[in-house]
């Protein structure tokens, strides 16, 4: 459920490196945790992002919740086809549901992202408390 | 936190729990969206124990609940129920409730989870030196609510007189697996359904002995999430959410609720009043222009001045458009007038419109 090659961040974001892009999506925590998605709003190609910081949001049946960026950098492609089928991100959150890339402006802020391990241990501990 | 008699059943089915006016109840089974489409193109079940269940009887619990409730029971015949309000002095709701007449002088009145205590408390000070006597039930019953075209084949299979009597708004007091209760035609989805009410140590055998009958017809138990995107469609009132006990019934678009011709009733100087003068504020619906999704609480804006505030909302998988319910202005209260919806600073087009939303074909 926690892909090895992703990296999370504690707001229950993914990224995956590529060189100097890392694509982004929300963990299968978040996307079971939101229920049903039916819309995002995604940010704009070219938009400047800083780490920790939001970009979009996502609606499900039940809440609201914002998107963050675990990195700095620029949007450099989004999604589109969530317009449509914002449910992807549900069926397929490390697939399909891509949510955008990012051109990292820092790239040694992905070291200080939790490894798929680290993200698990630190659920375990969130239910716990 | 207060459960269910049938809670067992929801942690044996993997529901979601969620805490709801106290109550440890299921918010999803399959998922929000999968059981709103099971309610309108199947049947589904529903779990509505935490709500309240008072008993109304006496010679003068006819004249009581007159005076309570906005509605006139009086014509009620024994079998029919009616939707009706409770308010208080200044008009504004106490609780928005189902009146069900079960015999000449007995009354069984269906009231929200979390009024209940002070619904009951209420009616107890408001009882006249009469005949009346009330009773909180809840506790002994527990209700389950079948709902969706499906629905009348499924009951047939534990209540074949109810699913073959029954009209809408009427009820009947009969036995359920052995168990005497009282099965209703009546709901919150918009769709043909009945609502079971029965011993509280019967619930598991008839949820289960009608998810058995429905399995052909592709029944599966459903959570508060689908039951709320379910009754917003259809522009049904939730209490706490699009009125409370600052709203009037005029103000909340349920002056069909209120009726002026029976005589005096709790409240009814400040309605004659509002209904004279007209209300200043209204509850309405609305659709936004785009896609996105409303929330209760957001600001409702025109020429970017406050004119109101979104009371419910979500996405309609129907429409697959943002909906809502909102409590504005009386000027703006016009189907096909334009305002804007502040979802949080972003202002997005929203146009009102006539409610329902959906409509059973």
């Amino acid at each position: 459920m926690y892909p090895t090659e992703l990296r999370y961040h504690k707001e229950h974001e993914w990224i995956r490196v590529d060189g100097k892009q890392a694509t982004l999506g929300i963990s299968h925590f978040a996307q079971d945790a939101l229920g049903d998605i039916v819309f995002l709003d995604l940010p704009k190609v070219g938009a400047a992002v800083t780490a920790n910081q939001q970009v979009g949001e996502v609606e499900s049946t039940k809440t609201t919740s914002s998107i963050y960026s675990p990195v700095s950098g620029k949007i450099v492609k989004i999604n589109t086809d969530l317009k449509d089928h914002p449910e992807v991100v549900n069926s397929d959150p490390y697939g399909k549901g891509w949510i955008a890339v990012i051109e990292l402006s820092e790239p040694r802020q992905v070291d200080g992202l939790m490894t798929s391990a680290q993200y698990e241990a630190f659920l375990a501990s969130q239910k716990k408390g | 936190m207060k459960r269910t008699p049938l809670y067992q059943t929801h942690v044996s089915a993997q529901a979601k729990l969620v805490d709801f006016a106290g109550w440890e109840m299921p918010i999803q089974y399959s998922g929000v969206v999968d059981e709103y489409q099971t309610v309108r193109t199947a049947a589904g079940l529903f779990d509505v124990s935490h709500m309240g269940r008072l008993t109304v009887e006496g010679r003068d619990a006819v004249t009581f609940l007159q005076l309570v409730t906005t509605t006139n029971p009086d014509p009620l015949a024994v079998g029919a129920a009616q939707y009706s309000m409770v308010c208080n002095p200044a008009g504004g709701i106490k609780d928005d409730i189902f009146i069900y007449r079960l015999a000449p002088t007995r009354f069984l009145v269906c009231v929200n989870a979390s009024n209940r205590e002070k619904i009951f408390s209420w009616f107890c000070a408001k009882a006249p030196q009469g005949d009346v006597r009330l009773e909180d039930e809840s506790g002994y019953l527990a209700q389950i609510a079948l709902q969706g075209p499906q629905s009348p084949q499924i009951l047939r299979a534990i209540c074949p007189d109810a699913a073959d009597q029954l009209k809408p708004r009427q009820c009947l007091e009969t036995a359920i697996l052995g168990a005497q209760g009282i099965v209703s035609r009546t709901g919150y989805t918009g769709e043909v359904g009945y609502e079971l009410y029965l011993p509280s140590p019967s619930a598991t055998a008839v949820w289960e002995a009608l998810m058995k009958a429905g399995a052909k017809a592709g029944i599966k138990p459903c959570g508060l999430g689908s039951r709320d995107l379910l009754r917003l469609e259809v522009g049904y009132l939730l209490y706490g959410n699009d009125m409370d006990e600052q709203t009037t019934p005029l103000e909340a678009g349920a002056a069909f609720a209120v009726d002026f011709t029976k005589g005096e009733f709790i409240g009814r100087p400040v309605l004659i009043e509002q209904k004279e003068k007209g209300p200043a504020k209204k509850l309405v619906g609305f659709e936004l222009i785009e896609k996105g999704v409303p929330r209760h609480g957001m600001n409702v804006l025109a020429d970017g001045k406050g004119i109101g505030v979104v009371t419910s909302g979500n996405l309609s998988p129907r429409l697959q458009k943002g909906i809502g319910l909102a409590s504005v202005s009386t000027a703006f209260s016009q189907p096909g007038v334009r305002f804007q919806i502040d979802i949080r600073g972003r202002l997005q087009d929203a146009v009102c419109v006539k409610l329902p939303f959906y409509k059973r074909k």
